[in-house]
């Protein structure tokens, strides 16, 4: 919304000193976010008021060579291709240095002293698009100059900015910060905040006069759920004519442009005091006038052509015999005023605030109008609006004269009652205020304020009274803003710790992302919804998917639930930058049952093997370092969505399945785009897990007597697996203290389908140093268990 | 035979400065305490002395010799200090990586603050993503006719039969927030970090998923003003200094009163430039005193119980961090982008 300074100034007699960036900044603070401020002066700079002396056509040409009196800046030669160009007219001058615009052009052109066709011209005779002003100034094209016939009293050589009333600051206000304050939709809801901030004098609007009822009802019954009051007044004598040009200047200047008398006039109303309204041609209307909801079947042609059908959503205002205006929102063509109108019917109304959003968004058209309506005005705001349209009719056009009224009022607007205590205001502030000080402010806002026994009474203004005020609290905020929320001095609070419960130690999900990323994997963030494809690739079996009713795109409607089918997405977007990398992701996957953290992670290389154990690597270090309740990993060849089943193992707890730690199958990765690449991945479910209540390992005595070792190759079947090979020798003799893996080879020497494994035997005593014999015959024992239960060859 | 062992003694050292090498010292040692050695020499020479003389000249030769075996033990381990060791190392190789893993720059972000409200005595709060229209807006002092009620605002989700609570991708963290005090038993302070959902387009400064961080204290006297603790906190860790900020007044439908939370543009310090459209703050984050409708909904009577709340938009401040010019890079599981902050 724009706020002109200048038109505040009717109503608010602001400090002399104060600049409008001061007052940008204390509105921001205390009321609304200003964005910004911008002098219209500005655009204007070095163009003043002149006066053709002379004009004459120059021969073969559209040209006029004249001649233009601009007072102190001289008479200087201009040479003009305009058609309405004559001696005595009164223009717009753009003298050398100005910037002007010709024909709408982005670029400013900076007026120089010229020669055209050989002739001197010295500076522009400018056209209102050229120069910013068509708002003020309408023109039937863009060749014809702006007339400047209301300004024959102005001196020559006046600059335009001042003559025209561009001399002036104007705020532009953030609509969202206003959603909840309707008063402040027009310029004198913003002079009385000013008020309010400054202690500066707020001026009355004037009343309207009082008028006899109308002979014949102007209104018939309105439905009372889409309107709260409704008034007509007809005013007879009236000719459709320009509006004056202060009014026009204003109204350019936030941003609407000029019509006619009347529409200038309802606009004018709007944006001074909020209140929305409507002419009519009195003489286009077929009985009273009444709102009503719409019906199926009917329709009305806008007053921009649009053509909307009736329903039950919206309301109509309509005579006997058709709509003629979608109330609140738009008036419809057929009725509107024209220059043949000599009667005017002024509809100024209070409708219902959602059946107006509800309308507007219907018939998609959002107008300054419905904005305010929708924001839930007060019924009392017609008043004002009334008495500020006879006034300024009266000046316009003193002939005109009402000649009926009526006021019909469903329910009019009631003063919120608050009652809060003085103690209340300070502990929530922090601050002590004295009683008078917050009653003092208050009442500049509007409030009646009665005070006994430490508390006040308060009746909120009608203007404040729509939803806006109702609570305690909203005093506070009162109170607190026109002292300024800066002026407060911090307190540090003060708090009871005897209930505060303490999270005992880091949440699971953040320990496992640590560790996952200290382990080499990189966190990503994917979207909780998966595309179908990747579904289809990697989560097929799931069934009780959770669904979006209105998803980012027509295959995005499915949330995830695996982590996998994003994260296999991820790997086509980095597999052609990375040969080898690691990604994890600690999110939410959904299920009807609603949602549950799952933690998964991908490793994509070029050796299955290798990233197999990598990845395994990793779950047996997030197991040991975050203490989880003992998992366990155990192969299993069960169809799951994504994995490989001749390369998984599930990971139990107890004999439930928390995850899957597998190769990703040919299949998941074909349908995903991964080219090349292997993919290793797990994805465990973090929501069964939980930390050991205190660590489960028991200490064991050191050993005294040192150990020794010896490495044992054998070449084995490839369907011996290594849990084999340690349940084997697992308590094959007392002195064996434990087997470790130290590698594999497959290749050269080796068979088809086996490989040799290579294995460190400690050895050792709790009592004695074992001798070499002792150490031997571990070791044939191992050889022979091996040899004779899992077919090994000692190599 | 004094004047000689002093000889002698100023001799080796004259020649031990000028030995460069641990060999041209050992040869030295050779020539001086060797079986043939001149030391050695003057000791066998004792002999010839008149035996009043020779307990007198053996003590004084036998400390020339313990004197010069140090000083050539000394020399030697100097020269071996000084010469290079033949290592071979290109000392400007770059390092290698310690880990090529990482978290998200938001998760770090996020931990930070935990932490540091660990040390104010906070809960960390996770509540759950599929969240309802009754807590996500009933409980949040919405009106009925809300426009963020609306599927162009929120995500909700298709199905249910009509008399449930409809159910959505949570749009915010309050609704979690009034969930987790049903739960418990006042005062709180707690912060409630975690993914939010909003049906927006998307562009460089919009997303669909993101970030919020959410503070809050509720005790039974929290001046407006014991507030900026919870946003100096934030700001604190997040620019890693004090940040100078205000507090207007703004409207959101969970809070009164409520404010908008500016903090000072950290581009040109409040001096007014592109970033902050020449008013030199930034808008940061909303905040204020939880709704009495909204402490009603968490099971507090809002004559006994105040509080304050701010929440803030993690990405936002992590753009602003690091000068990241995209917001939607966080959800683009680029590695290109992701690498740069582990």
């Amino acid at each position: 919304m724009l706020v002109s300074l200048d038109w505040l100034k009717d109503y608010v007699t602001l400090p002399e000193d104060l600049s409008p960036e001061q007052i940008m900044h204390d509105l921001t603070l205390a009321t609304v976010e200003v964005e910004g401020v911008e002098f219209p002066a500005e655009r204007l700079a070095g163009i003043c008021v002149a006066e053709v002396v002379s004009a004459e056509p120059v021969p073969d040409t559209r040209l006029t060579m004249t001649r233009c009196d601009a007072g102190e800046h001289g008479v200087l030669p201009v040479v003009c291709g305009a058609a309405n160009v004559r001696a005595g007219l009164r223009v717009a001058l753009a003298l050398p240095g100005a910037r002007i615009y010709p024909h709408g052009a982005s670029e400013a052109l900076v007026v120089k002293q010229a020669q055209l066709r050989g002739m001197d011209s010295h500076a522009v005779i400018c056209a209102a698009d050229e120069i910013g002003l068509t708002g003020v100034f309408p023109a039937a094209d863009d060749k014809t100059i702006i007339e400047l016939s209301e300004l024959t009293e102005v001196a020559l050589g006046t600059p335009l900015a001042d003559a025209v009333g561009y001399a002036d600051a104007v705020f532009e206000i953030d609509n969202k910060s206003l959603t909840n304050r309707p008063d402040l939709w027009g310029h004198y809801g913003i002079a009385r905040e000013l008020a309010a901030i400054y202690s500066a004098p707020l001026a009355e609007l004037p009343e309207a006069p009082k008028v006899p009822a109308a002979q014949r009802a102007l209104l018939a019954p309105s439905e009372p759920a889409v309107c709260n009051r409704f008034t007509a007044t007809v005013f007879e004598g009236v000719s459709v004519q320009q509006a004056p040009l202060a009014m026009r200047s204003r109204l350019a200047r936030v941003g609407q442009r000029a019509i006619d008398l009347f529409v200038d006039l309802t606009n004018y109303v709007m944006f001074a005091v909020g209140q929305p309204s409507h002419a009519f041609d009195a003489d286009q209307l077929n009985g009273p006038l009444r709102a009503r909801f719409g019906e199926s079947g009917e329709q009305l042609t806008l007053l921009d052509g649009v053509e909307v059908q009736g329903d039950p959503a919206m309301a109509f205002i309509a005579d006997e015999s058709t709509p003629l205006a979608v109330a609140g929102v738009k008036g419809g063509a057929a009725s509107g005023v024209t220059s043949d109108t000599s009667r005017i019917f002024l509809e100024m109304a209070n409708f219902d605030a959602k059946l107006i959003r509800a309308a507007s968004q219907k018939i998609g058209a959002r107008t300054e109008a419905s904005t305010r309506f929708e924001k839930a005005l007060d019924t009392q705001r017609i008043d004002q609006g009334l008495g500020l349209f006879h006034a300024l009719l009266k000046e316009v056009q003193p002939a005109a004269r009402v000649v009926a009224f009526q006021d019909e009022v469903s329910r009019a607007t009631e003063r919120a009652v608050v009652v809060v205590t003085h103690d209340y205001i300070n502990t929530r502030l922090g601050v002590p205020f004295a009683a008078d000080a917050i009653q003092a402010s208050l009442e500049v806002l509007g409030f009646e304020v009665e005070v006994a026994n430490d508390e006040f009474r308060l009746r909120a203004p009608t203007w404040r009274s729509t939803g806006d005020v109702s609570l305690p609290a909203d005093i506070v905020e009162e109170v607190a803003r026109l002292h300024g929320y800066d002026n407060f001095q911090f307190v540090p609070p003060r708090i009871d710790l005897t209930h505060l419960p303490r999270s005992r130690r880091m949440p699971l999900d953040r320990q496992v992302r640590e560790l996952l990323a200290t382990a080499g994997l990189q966190e990503v963030f994917t979207y909780p919804w998966t595309r179908d494809a990747l579904i289809e690739a990697a989560a097929g079996s799931a069934t009780d998917f959770l669904a979006l009713e209105m998803p980012p795109a027509p295959d995005l409607a499915r949330l995830r639930p695996s982590l996998l089918p994003n994260l296999l997405e991820a790997v086509v977007t980095n597999q052609r930058y990375y040969e080898e990398f690691g990604l994890f992701e600690v999110g939410s996957v959904y299920s009807e049952t609603g949602d549950r953290t799952s933690a998964a992670a991908v490793l994509a290389g070029s050796s299955a093997e290798g990233l197999f154990r990598k990845l395994r690597g990793v779950v047996e270090h997030v197991q040991r370092r975050a203490q989880l309740e003992s998992i366990r990993l155990m192969p299993s060849r069960e169809p799951h969505d994504w994995a490989d089943p001749e390369a998984q193992l599930h990971i139990l707890k107890g004999e439930e399945r928390v995850g899957v730690l597998a190769r990703v199958s040919n299949r998941s990765k074909r349908l995903s785009g991964i080219d090349r690449a292997e993919v290793i991945g797990f994805e465990l479910s973090l929501a069964p897990l939980s930390y050991h209540p205190t660590r489960e390992n028991r200490y064991e005595k050191v050993p005294e007597f040192p150990a020794s070792w010896f490495d044992v190759s054998v070449l084995l079947a490839d369907d011996v697996t290594w849990e084999q090979v340690l349940a084997q020798t697992a308590a094959i003799d007392p002195l064996l203290r434990e087997v470790r893996w130290i590698g594999e080879y497959r290749g050269k020497g080796i068979p088809e389908s086996h490989r040799s494994l290579t294995l460190r035997l400690v050895v050792g005593a709790h009592d004695r140093t074992l001798v070499s014999e002792e150490a031997e015959a571990v070791r044939s024992k191992v050889v022979s268990v091996l040899t004779e239960n899992l077919s090994a060859v000692q190599r | 035979m004094t004047d000689a062992a002093d000889d002698l003694r100023s001799e080796l050292s004259g020649a031990l400065e000028a030995a460069n090498s641990p060999e041209a010292v050992e040869q030295l040692r050779v020539a001086y305490l060797g079986k043939k050695g001149k030391i050695t020499a003057l000791l066998k020479s004792l002999g010839q002395l008149p035996p009043e003389e020779r307990k007198a000249a053996g003590q004084r030769i036998n400390q020339l010799k313990n004197a010069a075996s140090e000083e050539l033990e000394q020399r030697k381990l100097e020269l071996v200090d000084a010469a290079g060791s033949g290592v071979v190392i290109d000392v400007t190789a770059p390092g290698l990586p310690v880990a090529p893993g990482g978290l998200h720059p938001i998760t770090q972000m996020m931990y930070d603050l935990d932490d540091a409200f660990a040390a104010l005595n906070f809960e960390v709060y996770q509540g759950p993503e599929i969240s309802t229209e009754h807590h996500d807006f009933d409980n949040m002092n919405f009106p009925p006719d809300h426009p963020a009620r609306e599927s162009m605002d929120t995500y909700w989700l298709a199905g249910g039969d009509g008399n449930e609570s409809r159910r959505c991708l949570r749009p915010h963290l309050t609704g979690g927030s009034v969930r987790h005090m049903l739960e418990g038993s006042p005062p709180y302070r707690f912060v409630y970090p975690g993914h939010v959902y909003r049906n927006e387009t998307t562009d460089a400064r919009h997303e669909r998923a993101f970030v919020q961080y959410e503070a809050l204290i509720v005790d039974r006297e929290v001046p407006f003003t014991a507030g900026r603790l919870l946003i100096d906190t934030i700001l604190q860790t997040v620019f890693g200094k004090p940040v100078k900020t205000r507090m207007r007044a703004g409207f959101f439908p969970f809070v009164e009163p409520g404010y908008e939370i500016d903090m000072e543009c950290q581009v040109c310090a409040g001096e007014g430039c592109s970033v902050c459209k020449h008013v030199g703050w930034l808008e940061v984050m909303p905040g204020g005193v939880p709704h009495p409708n909204v402490l009603r909904c968490a099971g507090l009577n809002p004559d006994e119980w105040t509080g304050f709340y701010v929440n803030v938009g993690l990405d936002r401040l992590v753009m602003m961090r690091y000068g990241i010019d995209d917001v939607r890079l966080f959800h683009s599981a680029d590695l290109r982008f992701l690498h740069q902050f582990r």
